[in-house]
């Protein structure tokens, strides 16, 4: 009995090893997914998470806003009463009183998804977005590539600063490029000649219409997209391309109905209509000089917008910028990105090139619209800031040129192969390294998340205050990612004396107070108002209701007659 | 042209020379480049003082462009397969083991995340090319 029972036991285990042993890189890569969706979702899991960033601050309120009143507007009757609009302080712009968003649709409707489902879900869903993009990265790098490359280029990239920073944010730059990667994925399909059906033309439409749902400026990046299907045309059936590019318009209306449902013309996008209400105001300016200084002035306005980038085009600025923003986060990578792309026009292997050419493309025309034209010091630097973030795909094809090269230099190193593992074994040190001190450094991140877990807290405090409640604080402090209750915004109050600034804000309490809202406020706060009302208004009690090391809330009511 | 290809004639012996030195050159200071950069994220102070990683950076510009450009046909590439040995996994271990350490330095007041954290990635140095060797 024993004897067979071991025997089938023995069976088992080398089931077990052989299955192991067949499907290694399978059951690597799903653990390590695993780990990259938990790293990607921390600040949601840790209980940190919290709309905390401008943006994602904006996001959240119109997600909300559409959920409760079915509508892309958001108004807020109490901001008619008062001059300054100190309900209004997140992205948007104002227009008769009705503040209208600037971000992308598709993130408002994905953030408005998840709401539905729960509080944390919309976070979550930035970070499995976030996950799915490193898989279809993987599928993309051994489509074009091999597996190893692709294995490689995957870790680190899934690995690095602004993958990590950003998958825990509710800003759309994460889902965007993880979407157009998937699309990315499809496309290649067809153009490395590995399966021409009908879905593999629809699929890439698909999320590509998607991507640019999420980010509008994914459209222009279709463009470089160019080139590669005129090389691979042969392997293109053109029925089921012109099925895909219909599907992709289809996709697209939408947008375009909504635009001419907010801005009454459906190419006028949030943005715009932004850049147009601020000429607006300083219309007078301009109009009420005469004929020639309009016309210099228009002049100005096309030269700084599309001339002067190219006639001032310093090349020390660049290179200077760009250490900063694509050598500090990979280090050691560059070197081999550069040789890397040598090799393969050197090579010339069709699929290959065809990448390279599309990826350069890309890489050159994102570089130069968007780091910036002055020379940066160290202290100008703002890793957190919006540049790593839009560099996603730049950050991708440098990796993956890269590895591409380490590999190259095995075929020619064959006896010393140690050393290419060496190499990669010193690459993945290296961006670990670099990683872990842009998270808790420059990167903020680790800041980021401590920040949050505050306002996360802070949350869950003033749940228990009445419905109708307005928390009045700063956001520079604390405001944004308080979504609990309504919030009012000093920095609003755009007086620059501090007195007076205060006088303001103790009459727009008065009048909130006189309406029957009940009224806190959070310190601190730039201008301490409740120093300024202890001090100097007889007839408002302030109660500490809060205390805790990092903020106080105080309640503020009037004093009984 | 003609100068150059019989320039190169001329010297054959010699560039061939040239182009082996400048390959052990190149994979020498890949290594020196690479583990500077390391050290950097310990002791920046130390290399902005004493060493300018950027001249580093250009003389692997230069030497990896004379890698790619050979002139001089090269001889045939060894086709030989070389087998993960008990010494390759022992030196990955080794690896994994620094870089575990080295992250743990780094982040050692995240608490104890740190301790994961820097298993985690020295688990990684470990077996990524463990894997990509057993392939």
């Amino acid at each position: 009995m024993i004897y067979e029972s071991n025997s089938k036991i023995k069976k088992i285990l080398e089931k077990i090893k052989f299955f192991t042993l067949k499907n290694k890189l399978e059951i690597f890569l799903f653990f390590f997914f695993l780990l990259i969706f938990v790293i990607y979702s921390w600040d949601t899991i840790t209980d940190s998470q919290c709309p905390f960033h401008y943006d994602s601050h904006a996001i959240w309120i119109f997600s909300k806003n559409l959920i409760q009143n079915k509508s892309l507007i958001y108004s807020d009757p109490l901001s008619e009463l008062f001059e300054f609009k100190v309900f209004y302080h997140f992205g948007g712009y104002l227009s008769n009183n009705k503040f209208y968003t600037i971000r992308n649709y598709g993130e408002i409707f994905l953030t408005s998804f998840g709401l539905l489902l729960g509080y944390k879900v919309p976070f979550y869903l930035i970070s499995l977005l976030g996950t799915i993009g490193v898989i279809f990265f993987y599928l993309f790098a051994k489509n074009i590539f091999n597996k190893k490359i692709a294995l490689i280029s995957t870790v680190l990239f899934s690995l690095s600063y602004p993958m990590i920073n950003w998958s825990n944010q509710l800003i759309s730059n994460v889902p965007a490029f993880s979407l157009f990667i998937t699309g990315l994925y499809f496309a290649s399909d067809i153009f490395t000649n590995k399966n021409n059906k009908l879905s593999r033309y629809i699929l890439p439409s698909l999320f590509f219409a998607l991507s640019v749902w999420m980010r509008y400026q994914y459209l222009v990046f279709l463009l470089f997209l160019i080139p590669w299907i005129y090389k691979t045309r042969k392997s293109i059936k053109l029925k089921y391309f012109v099925i895909a590019i219909l599907i992709f318009i289809l996709l697209l209306t939408p947008i375009f109905f909504l635009n001419y449902h907010l801005h009454k013309s459906p190419l006028t996008f949030g943005n715009i209509m932004k850049d147009i209400e601020i000429t607006k105001k300083s219309a007078d300016k301009i109009f009420k000089n005469e004929m020639l200084n309009i016309m210099i002035n228009t002049f100005l306005w096309i030269y700084n917008r599309f001339l002067s980038k190219l006639v001032r085009l310093d090349f020390i600025t660049l290179i200077n910028n760009l250490k900063y923003y694509l050598y500090d986060i990979f280090p050691g990578l560059i070197i081999f990105s550069i040789l890397g792309y040598v090799v393969i026009f050197k090579e010339k292997e069709k699929n290959k090139l065809n990448f390279a050419i599309f990826s350069l493309l890309y890489s050159i025309y994102w570089i130069f619209r968007i780091i910036p034209r002055t020379l940066l010091r160290p202290e100008d630097i703002k890793i957190e800031g919006p540049i790593p973030r839009y560099f996603l795909m730049v950050y991708c094809f440098v990796i993956l040129i890269s590895i591409f090269f380490i590999f190259y230099l095995s075929k020619k190193f064959v006896r010393l192969k140690i050393l290419n593992y060496i190499i990669i074994i010193l690459l993945i040190i290296i961006t670990v390294l670099n990683t872990s001190s842009l998270l808790k450094g420059s990167g903020y991140t680790v800041f980021a998340h401590n920040a949050k877990k505050q306002r996360n807290k802070i949350n869950i405090i003033i749940k228990d205050f009445p419905d109708k409640s307005i928390v009045i604080g700063d956001r520079r402090f604390f405001l944004h990612g308080i979504i609990g209750r309504k919030t009012l915004d000093l920095c609003e109050i755009t007086i620059i004396d501090k007195e007076e600034n205060c006088k303001v804000a103790v009459n727009y309490i008065k009048t909130l107070l006189n309406l029957n809202y009940p009224i806190y406020i959070i310190e601190k706060n730039y201008l301490s108002l409740t120093n300024y009302i202890q001090k100097n208004e007889n007839d408002l009690i302030i109660e500490k209701v809060i205390s805790e090391d990092y903020f106080e809330i105080y309640k503020i009511f009037y004093r009984e007659k | 042209m003609k100068y150059i290809k019989s320039f190169i004639e001329k010297n054959n012996e010699n560039l061939k020379l040239f182009l082996r030195i400048n390959s052990t050159i190149f994979s020498i200071i890949i290594i020196i480049y690479l583990l500077l950069l390391i050290i950097n994220q310990f002791w920046d102070r130390f290399i902005k003082e004493y060493i300018n990683i950027n001249s580093v950076f250009i003389l692997l510009l230069i030497s990896g462009t004379f890698f790619l450009f050979p002139i001089i046909k090269e001889e045939e590439e060894f086709k030989e397969k070389r087998k993960l040995e008990r010494e390759d996994i022992f030196l990955f271990l080794i690896m994994g083991i620094i870089c575990a350490v080295l992250v743990w330095i780094k982040i050692k007041n995240f608490g104890i995340i740190s301790y994961i954290i820097s298993i985690i990635s020295g688990l990684l140095t470990l077996v990524l090319p463990i894997l990509l060797f057993y392939d």
